[in-house]
This record gives structure tokens, C-alpha cells and sequence, in this order.
């Protein structure tokens, strides 16, 4: 089990001081079989205290809504402290090839996977997208593909920071030869939900060996025939580990955006976001270095 | 009145009938503008054609220059004043957001948006007085029409508001409306006085001059229709003392200051909007409804212009705190 | 008596279409007979007095609604009233009543089905791929369990009448459906226009709509000890349909309010009032589904109120009529209404749908065009008439066009026989007497309660136009007041 201490932080300066404006917040790691939520705080500078609510698939958001009282800065940062174990690496089943895709075209299966089946705008890609070599080939098991695919997506984008945005597709990606972790994410999805393989979205922390500052990270989740989910991250060719701290998942980033927000304002906004996670004994001593600072 | 409601979820359930926010801010805007035009309209009449056959060094320009000022024409200074132009502007012009014109078009529309909580009948005589306005010949106004307009304009008004009294509901709905009437009409009233010392110093450069004077102040009781109450109530000609304290200080004249901010002061209870810590709009309204009480002109009579000023202050300050803790604008 | 008086004397009888008034022979039904003989006691003059008399009732009134074409908004109109009303028999009613209970109960099942478990969809009665495929899919819906299961609370069904004399379902309207507000404002101008003529006690009432979707609306709140709060949510007074929002909300008692006299606050509904918060259990939303939630489905749209599906999904607020119910009123979909109704009540429906070809299927994209001069085409999503193509009026050169239209989309076009939508004596103002025009009929459902409510008769439409079967506002149609005997 390894303890990290995750910190996220954002500010928003805005031009003109905003009158109304709503945020929902999805930042908060999520609890299930291999990670659990020790403590957390939210700090903020909002004059009233946020409420939390549960999105669609369940995960929870912080939501700040202001009605009566004027700002022009908002900030908030999250300190979380995560256990996480080592998940399951496994992908190999005693299924046969057959008693999988039985299992795949199944109309059952799909209808109570069809959220994670259906394409969506940003993830959507055909056959003609890529090569046709990419498909699970006929004696190919769902978990051995799994490997060769989150392998082969890991090669096809080069990583460039800022080489997309939060609206590109998954073929416009492609096509551009080069792009950062959801567009990773997006492909492998767009590829696998063809195949009827239902493949979900994950945001989350990743913690990366040598403490240098992180960035909200995004992986897929790939649900193998008697197995259940396992994650990827094509991005690093990696499986899920427990360096993964996962928030959400959801179809596309679209569902998994972690800051949402309206408001009434008609000047411009500058936003800076900060991440950082670190295993808990480092942080103890970061802590302590501060102080020596201070 | 905050909007927190806090972990309570039961809260937010109170006695009070339900009256929204912003229906509440339209109302009181429709009192308002309402209010607005007949002053409006009767400013441009009584000074036009009052000074018409005035005696002495009145002329077109000074006369011209005082509506400028009353109406907030934006007129740069020192050029030609057109006279069609300036009366077209302060009537018709539906660019002038300050125009006749534009306040009834403001006023219908916040009606039309509450066909719902308003009668018909009110709703119908709002929308007639809109049209009348709305298809004026222009041309006419221009050369003949505007003896004829600004009177009709002012007798729609009085229709309006006897409709707003006899057809609604004494509730939050009317009393919202009377809250606008009353607190535009303190501001338009405060504000022709100021025009009008005004006028008198430009006039008399300072100087005394009576007759000039006396005139002046006999045109100001004109302009808030409280001639004939004025003599009736001194039993004398009107001079400086007179008309000034009638319009301020008299508290059963309902074209004085006093009147009109008890009238603000009741409707704001009316509304249960009577909180007593030193914000609230409760008690800047009783703060200066309790100064006006205790009152003698003597005490002001130095300093008319800058009291009165200072009371329109608080009224423009009474405005503000209503539209930030009632009605969240 | 035979049509010989003024008013009826030129009136031309069709065999191609069922006459709602006359048989083939000149008779009149006998449901008619009272109101007929009332008509053709009056001159051309007597009637042409009613007649402004009934428009100045609606002009007073300001029952208005503005026209829009190309996005702009058109000046406001009157919606065109005509004074011969529809009557239907007390015995035709109860099997319709019967079939519109029926068939929203079906849909219902449905939308429930297709929020959860999808046996419908596992067991292959309705292909799976026109549900996820529709633009009124919401998967937000899938994590939220409305109060007694109930989706569509309102539902507009309308009928024809086709010239086999039969009534058949044309579509199901279960967003928003508009239209109520001129029921109960066209019975009112009859009153007042023919106080006397008529036995009103032989005519079911329509005065009990704004009670019924009041209990409709406070049986459906999230469980309080308090007398639930309802609110009606309107885009505002520039929509076309704010009358009928305004006037809804004033005859049920309870606050028209707009996205922003709302808020959340620890996902409870909230309107802001002059005396502070008030807490609302109910809203009957008259705004689409992509306008609700801001911060759920279009970030640049402030009709609606940030944070209301956290607070629907935490069982604090009733939204009416549901997210997502528009993916079972889909043109498509709606022809496998009859399927729902044996799937989930095990029954055969009262009332036929009009047959439906879907362009999706090959085969029924082939029959499409190959017969395409005999059919109507509509677009699955859209309302009010707009997009519909009734190709025997069409060039050799514009059905071509349509073709490619239906083969570069078919998921987007379904096809039916042209209906001979039935006729019902119309008074034609330039000619001064009664003519036939084509009409249809819009019913009100309300389900919730223990007992659902159908508003008896509905809103009867008429094709002023003389030929045309558009009957929408939008496009140059008129109503009629819609008597339904005792």
C-alpha cells in the first residue's frame, strides 16, 4: 500500500467582477476496491461554502454557486491524502475465444454496457482512421489485444504539451500526429467501442517517479469478459498501478471535466492550475523543509 | 436579506406569500417610469408655456436651457439649442433612453411581463397610454402638438394610477408598485427644485431681484401642480418661503417631500421590509422620514439646494439598497 | 334538414374524405343536428357579427402568439378561431379516452424501460440503435428514478380521422406540449359568443384542466410534511408560447418563474423572493431538456438553473415533464407504439397508429422510393409541421431532391401514407359561408395520480387553407372548440 498526498490548486482572475456564476468541481479521488480517501480539505475564497452533489455515474462534485455576492478572484485548492493499493494486473481468463465473443454480442451485455459503448463526438473513430491491423485479430484473446493495443496507441501520437485542446477529436488527433494524455485516451476508446468492448474515460492524479510536478492525468478502463475493468494508459504504455489515482470516469473528457462553470461576466478570465501528488513520506519532509524555509 | 440558506432544508418555507424577486424589481420599476413620464410631460408644458408671456429677461433660451437640465438631454454645452429638436428628444425620441417615449415603452414592457399578477383593466390602460405615445405624429408634435400631448400624457397617468388603486389587490403587488410611484416621484420632485434654484441663480446672477424671484417660485408650485394648494393653505402670495417649505416640509401635500417619503416609509412596511439594523433600507427610510418630522424651515433656509440635494441623495441610496437586498439585481 | 339555408348552400360534399358533419348524402350526423340547425337559422350577416365578435373576445384577451421563420421573430397574431365546433359522440370519446390511457401508460413503461433495465431493447421489439441514436437520448437519466416512475406527466397524442372513418394516432408529443391554453380560451369565446344558442349541459366541461395538473404536479413531489411548492419554469415573455405559460400558471395559483429567479443550494431548488429564499418541490418546465441544467448540458445557455439534475438526482426536486422522455415521441419510435403496448400490458391498442415506414429499414427504404408520390415525408425530430413534404405536390425535379435528402440521412426520415385527414364545416371569412377544411385533433393526458386525466375532447386544429393538412399555428391554422357529448 502506498500513501500519496495529492494537491490541486486553481486561480481565476477575472477582468470585470463577476455578479452570478456557478463551478462544479470534479477533483476529489474516488474510493472503490484498490484506493481509499484518508482525509481531504478544500480551502477556497468564496464567501459561502460549497456543497457537494453526486454526478451521473455517481462520482462526487463540489459545487460553488454564487447568487448575491460579487467577485473578480476565485481560488481553490484541494489537499487529499490516498491509500492505494496495487490493483490486479491480471487480463488473462480461462474463457475460450468463442465463450468471449459470445459474451461481447450478447445483446444483454451491450445493453447494460451501452454507455461505454455508444461513440461520442470526441472519441468517434472508423476503421479508415487507422490501420486495420489495430482490430483484434480472430485468435487474439480481449486481454492479450488489450496489451498489444495500449501499446500500439502509445506509439501512434507523439506526446507535445499544448499540441491539442479539450475539444479535439480523436481523429483530428490522428491526423495530427501528435497530442497529450485524453487524446491518447480518446483513440484507444474510439478503437475499442467499435469492437463492442465496452472502454470507458478515467481522470485522475498520476504520480510520477521523480517528484517533479504532476498534471491531472487521463487513462481508459476496459471491461474484459469475467474479469471486469482494468485500466490502461496508453499515454505511457502502462497498466493501471497503483501510481494511478483515479477521480471519475465517463464516456469521453466531456464527462469527466474537472472544473464546469458558468457565469455572468463580460470581461475576460485568466485561469492557472497547479498539481502535485507525492508519497506521503516525502511530503513529511517537504513539509519540513518549508518550515526550516519559514 | 441574504440568500444563504444554510444546511436547513426546511428553511425557506416562511409565512410570507410567495412574491419573486424580480417580479418584485419590475413592479417597483413600473411605479417608477409611470411616475416619471407625468413629470416628465408636465415639466415641458408648465415651463414652456408658462414663461411664454413671462415679464422680464425670460426668453426661449433660458427656457430651453432648463428642460436640457430637467431632462438630462445630452446637449453639448454652449451650442445652438433647437427647439423642435430639444422637445422632440425629451418626448419622442425613442434613442433618448430618458424620452416620454422611451420610460412608457420601459413601463409596458415590464407590465406585459406580469399580465399575470396585474388586472386586465390596468394592463389594458397601460397598453393604451403606451400606443397613444407610440403613434404620435411626430410632424404635429413638432409645430403644434405639444400643449395637446403633454396634457393627455399626464391624464393617462392619473388614469394608471386610479386603476392601480382600484383594481388590484391592496397586496405586494400594488404596494410595490405605490413604492415606485412614491420614491420616483420624491426623486423628480427633488429634483425640480434643485432645477429651479437653479434657474433662479442663473437668472439673478446671485443677485436679489423679487420680482424676477417671486415669478420663479409661482412657476415651481406650477410645476408640481400646487399653486392653487399653496395659496390656499398661506392665504398669501407664494414667495421663496412659501412654495419651498410647502413642497418640502408639508406633510399632507402629496407633491411634497415629507409626504412622499412617510408614503415610501408605509409601503416599505406594507411589504414587511422594515428590518432595523442600520443598512437596512428600513432604517435609512425612517432616519430620514424622522428628520423631515422634526423639521423647521428655518433650519434649511440657508441651504436649501444643498438639503435638498442631500435628501435626493439618500432617496438614490434608499434605491440602491432596495435593489441589492430585495430584489437581487 | 338539408344544407339549404345561406350559410351552407354552396357547400361541397368529397368522397375522398370522411365529413365530420355531412354523410355522402347531405344528411347530418346526428350528434350535429342541434348546432346545425342553430347555423342555418342565422344570415350571412348575423354570423359575420359573432364571428368579429368572437375575434375581439381573443384580441381583448391578448391570445397571441409570435411567428418565427429563419430564426427571426415575426409580429404577434391571432390564433384563428372558428365558431362551428367539433363534436364528438359520448360513445366515440370513451374508446379514445380508453386508447390515449393506454397508449401513455405504454410509453411510460417505456421510457422507465429504456432508463433501466432495457428488457425491451434485450428481448429485440425495438431495435436498441434508434434509441442511443436519438438526439433526446439522455444518459443523465439513467442514475435518476423519478417520483412513482412517472416520466411524461403531460403528454399531447394527436389523432386523425381518416376517411375510413376510423381515428389513428399521427404522433405523440411528450416534451412539452403546448396548446391547452387555447382549449379553455376557445370554450370561453364560445360562451360568450353563442350565450344562448346551446344547451352548455350536454357539453363536458374543459374548466377542470388547471386543477387537475395542480393535483397532477403536487402528486408527484418529493416526499415532504409540507404542502409541496410548484413553479412553472418559462424561457420568458418573448417566447411564443408565454400566453399559455402565463396564463397555466395563473389559473393553477402558482409562480411563473424564469432560470434566474432560481438557484441551488445543497441541492435544493430555491426562488429567490423579496422575503428570501422559498424552497420549490415541483417544476413543470416549459424550457427544453439542453436549456435545464447549465452545467450539465449547455454551458452558454442561462434559461435554466446550475445545479438542478444534482438536485433532481438527489430526490429533492420533481422535474415535469422528465429529461429524455423526447426519445420515445421520435417519429420513429412512435411507430413501435403498438409493439410497447402488447410488450407491456399485454393488450392490443384501442387506437391504430398511422402505418409508418422507417427509412432506417432496407426494406421500408426501398417501398419509400420507389412509392415516394404517394407518401408524406417528415423528419423525425422535428414539431409544428416544419420539414414535412407531401411529395404528390412535388416536381419531378424537387422529388429527386428529396430522395437524396432521405439516402444521405435515413435515420432522420420516416414516410406514411397520405392520410385523408377528415373535413369539418369551416367558416371561410372572404366568402362568407361554411366550406370543409381538413383538421385534426390534439388531446391533453395527464398521468401521475391515481387515476390519469384526459382533458375531454382537446384541441381541434383546422387547415384554414383550402386543400392544405397543415394544421399548425405556425402555418396558417386555425381551432375549433372540441364538444365532447355527456
Amino acid at each position: 500500500m502506498t500513501d500519496y498526498v495529492i494537491e490541486y490548486r486553481t486561480v481565476t482572475e477575472y477582468e470585470k467582477s463577476v455578479k452570478q456564476g456557478a463551478y462544479e468541481f470534479l477533483i476529489i479521488p474516488c474510493e472503490n476496491e484498490s484506493q481509499m480517501v484518508k482525509h481531504h480539505r478544500l480551502l477556497h475564497s468564496m464567501p459561502r461554502e460549497p456543497f457537494t452533489a453526486r454526478n451521473k455515474y455517481g462520482f462526487i462534485t463540489y459545487h460553488f454557486h454564487s447568487n448575491a455576492d460579487t467577485f473578480d478572484f476565485f481560488s481553490v485548492s484541494l489537499l487529499a491524502q490516498v491509500a492505494k493499493n496495487q490493483p490486479t494486473l491480471n487480463v488473462v481468463t480461462d474463457l475460450s475465444l468463442e465463450e468471449e465473443n459470445s459474451i461481447l454480442e450478447d445483446i444483454d451485455f451491450q445493453m447494460d454496457h451501452q454507455s461505454f459503448l455508444q461513440s461520442t463526438a470526441l472519441s468517434s473513430l472508423k476503421p479508415g482512421d487507422f490501420y486495420l491491423d489495430l482490430l483484434r485479430q480472430k485468435e487474439e484473446t480481449v486481454g492479450m489485444y488489450l496489451l498489444r493495443l495500449n501499446s500500439a496507441v502509445h506509439g501512434m501520437l507523439r506526446y507535445v504539451q499544448g499540441s491539442t485542446n479539450t475539444g479535439t477529436s480523436a481523429k483530428v488527433a490522428l491526423q495530427g500526429g501528435s497530442g497529450v494524455c485524453q487524446d491518447f485516451a480518446h483513440i484507444m476508446i474510439g478503437i475499442l467501442r467499435q469492437q463492442n468492448i465496452p472502454t470507458r474515460y478515467v481522470s485522475g492524479y498520476l504520480s510520477l517517479s521523480d517528484n517533479r510536478d504532476s498534471q491531472l492525468h487521463a487513462w481508459v478502463e476496459v471491461f474484459i469478459p469475467k474479469l471486469g475493468w482494468r485500466g490502461f494508459d496508453p499515454t505511457n504504455n502502462l497498466q493501471e498501478n497503483d501510481h494511478f489515482i483515479k477521480i471519475a470516469h465517463g464516456r469521453d473528457y466531456l464527462d469527466c471535466q474537472p472544473i464546469k462553470g458558468v457565469l455572468v461576466t463580460d470581461g475576460d478570465h485568466k485561469t492557472s492550475y497547479e498539481v502535485s501528488v507525492r508519497n506521503s513520506k516525502d511530503y513529511n519532509w517537504f513539509l519540513q523543509q518549508q518550515q526550516q524555509q519559514q | 436579506m441574504a440568500l444563504a440558506v444554510g444546511d436547513n432544508p426546511r428553511q425557506g418555507r416562511g409565512v410570507h406569500k410567495t412574491m419573486l424577486a424580480r417580479i418584485a424589481n419590475t413592479l417597483y420599476w413600473m411605479g417608477r417610469y409611470l411616475e416619471r413620464t407625468e413629470h416628465l410631460a408636465r415639466y415641458l408644458r408648465v415651463q414652456y408655456f408658462t414663461t411664454q408671456d413671462a415679464p422680464m429677461s425670460q426668453n426661449r433660451h433660458f427656457v430651453l436651457n432648463s428642460i436640457v437640465n430637467m431632462a438630462g438631454v445630452p446637449w453639448e454645452e454652449g451650442s445652438e439649442l433647437d427647439e423642435a429638436e430639444i422637445l422632440f428628444n425629451v418626448a419622442l425620441d425613442s434613442n433618448n433612453p430618458m424620452s416620454i417615449l422611451s420610460t412608457i415603452t420601459f413601463a409596458r414592457e415590464n407590465a406585459r411581463g406580469m399580465r399575470n399578477v396585474i388586472s386586465t383593466e390596468l394592463w389594458e390602460v397601460i397598453n393604451k397610454y403606451y400606443h397613444y405615445v407610440n403613434n404620435y405624429p411626430v410632424a404635429y408634435f413638432k409645430t403644434r402638438g405639444l400643449y395637446d400631448f403633454t396634457l393627455a400624457a399626464g391624464e393617462n397617468c392619473s388614469v394608471i394610477r386610479g386603476y392601480v388603486d382600484s383594481t388590484l389587490t391592496h397586496n405586494d403587488v400594488w404596494a410595490l408598485i405605490r413604492l415606485g410611484v412614491h420614491l420616483e416621484r420624491t426623486a423628480q420632485i427633488a429634483r425640480i427644485i434643485s432645477c429651479k434654484l437653479y434657474d433662479i441663480y442663473s437668472l439673478t446672477n446671485g443677485k436679489e431681484d423679487m420680482p424676477v424671484e417671486n415669478y420663479q417660485y409661482t412657476v415651481l408650485l406650477k410645476l408640481l401642480e400646487s399653486f392653487d394648494m399653496n395659496r390656499h393653505h398661506y392665504k398669501a402670495a407664494p414667495d421663496r418661503q412659501k412654495s419651498l417649505e410647502f413642497l418640502i416640509l408639508n406633510a399632507d401635500f402629496p407633491r411634497s417631500l415629507a409626504f412622499n417619503l412617510r408614503q415610501i416609509q408605509f409601503f416599505l412596511r406594507k411589504l414587511g421590509l422594515n428590518e432595523k439594523t442600520p443598512e437596512s433600507v428600513g432604517f435609512k427610510v425612517g432616519r430620514l422620514c424622522a428628520k423631515y418630522q422634526y423639521l423647521l424651515f428655518s433650519e434649511i433656509e440657508n441651504e436649501v439646494g444643498a438639503f435638498v440635494t442631500e435628501t435626493l441623495n439618500c432617496v438614490y441610496e434608499i434605491h440602491d439598497t432596495l435593489e441589492k437586498d430585495y430584489f437581487h439585481v | 334538414m338539408t344544407t339549404t339555408s345561406n350559410l351552407f348552400q354552396h357547400y361541397p360534399l368529397n368522397a375522398a374524405f370522411f365529413d365530420e358533419v355531412f354523410r355522402q348524402d347531405g344528411q347530418v350526423y346526428p350528434h350535429y343536428e342541434d348546432i346545425h340547425r342553430q347555423f342555418s337559422r342565422l344570415t350571412s350577416a348575423d354570423f359575420e357579427r359573432l364571428n368579429e365578435y368572437a375575434k375581439l373576445s381573443f384580441l381583448n384577451q391578448g391570445i397571441t402568439y409570435a411567428v418565427y421563420s429563419d430564426g427571426h421573430k415575426g409580429a404577434e397574431q391571432i390564433f384563428p378561431f372558428d365558431l362551428f365546433p367539433r363534436v364528438i359522440p359520448a360513445a366515440d370519446w370513451e374508446m379514445l379516452e380508453k386508447g390515449l390511457i393506454q397508449r401513455n401508460l405504454a410509453l411510460n413503461l417505456f421510457i422507465k424501460d429504456v432508463y433501466g433495465e432495457r428488457k425491451i431493447l434485450k428481448d429485440k421489439i425495438v431495435p436498441s440503435a434508434l434509441i442511443f441514436s436519438s438526439p433526446h437520448y439522455s444518459e443523465e437519466m439513467k442514475s435518476i428514478r423519478p417520483k412513482n416512475d412517472i416520466y411524461c406527466h403531460i403528454s399531447g397524442t394527436d389523432l386523425i380521422r381518416h376517411s375510413d372513418g376510423r381515428y389513428y394516432v399521427l404522433e405523440d408529443n411528450l416534451r412539452s406540449p403546448s396548446g391547452v391554453s387555447y382549449v379553455l380560451s376557445n370554450r370561453d369565446a364560445m360562451k360568450r359568443t353563442l350565450s344562448n344558442a346551446f344547451r352548455w349541459s350536454s357539453v363536458c366541461s374543459v374548466n377542470e384542466y388547471p386543477a387537475e395538473l395542480l393535483a397532477t404536479l403536487q402528486s408527484v413531489a418529493p416526499n415532504t410534511e409540507e404542502r409541496p411548492t410548484c413553479a412553472l419554469l418559462t424561457p420568458g415573455t418573448y417566447n411564443s408560447a408565454y400566453y399559455e405559460h402565463s396564463f397555466l400558471a395563473q389559473t393553477m395559483g402558482i409562480e411563473l418563474v424564469e432560470g434566474r429567479d432560481l438557484f441551488v443550494e445543497n441541492n435544493y431548488v430555491y426562488m429567490r423572493t423579496i422575503h428570501g429564499p422559498k424552497r420549490v418541490d415541483v417544476i413543470y418546465r416549459r424550457i427544453d431538456d439542453a436549456f435545464l441544467d447549465p452545467l450539465v448540458f449547455r454551458p452558454e445557455s442561462m434559461l435554466g438553473v446550475a445545479g438542478i439534475m444534482g438536485a433532481y438526482r438527489a430526490g429533492n426536486i420533481t422535474i415535469v415533464n422528465a429529461p429524455g422522455t423526447g426519445v420515445a415521441d421520435d417519429k420513429a419510435v412512435c411507430s413501435y407504439v403498438p409493439d410497447m403496448i402488447r410488450y407491456y400490458l399485454d393488450e392490443e391498442p384501442i387506437i391504430p397508429n398511422v402505418p409508418t415506414y422507417l427509412c432506417e429499414r432496407e426494406d421500408d427504404l426501398k417501398y419509400v422510393l420507389e412509392h415516394i408520390q404517394e407518401l408524406v415525408i417528415k423528419p423525425v425530430d422535428m414539431s409544428g409541421g416544419y420539414g414535412v413534404m407531401i411529395c404528390d405536390r412535388l416536381s419531378k425535379a424537387e422529388l429527386e431532391e428529396v430522395k437524396l435528402y432521405i439516402q444521405a440521412d435515413p435515420r432522420n426520415y420516416i414516410a406514411q401514407p397520405r392520410m385523408s385527414l377528415s373535413v369539418h364545416s369551416t367558416y371561410i371569412e372572404k366568402k362568407g359561408e361554411f366550406e370543409p377544411r381538413h383538421i385534426d385533433l390534439r388531446t391533453f393526458t395527464l398521468m401521475g395520480k391515481e387515476r390519469p386525466y384526459v382533458l375531454p375532447g382537446g384541441l381541434s386544429r383546422v387547415a384554414l387553407k383550402e386543400g392544405s393538412l397543415i394544421v399548425n399555428s405556425s402555418q396558417g391554422g386555425g381551432s375549433k372548440d372540441t364538444w365532447v357529448t355527456v
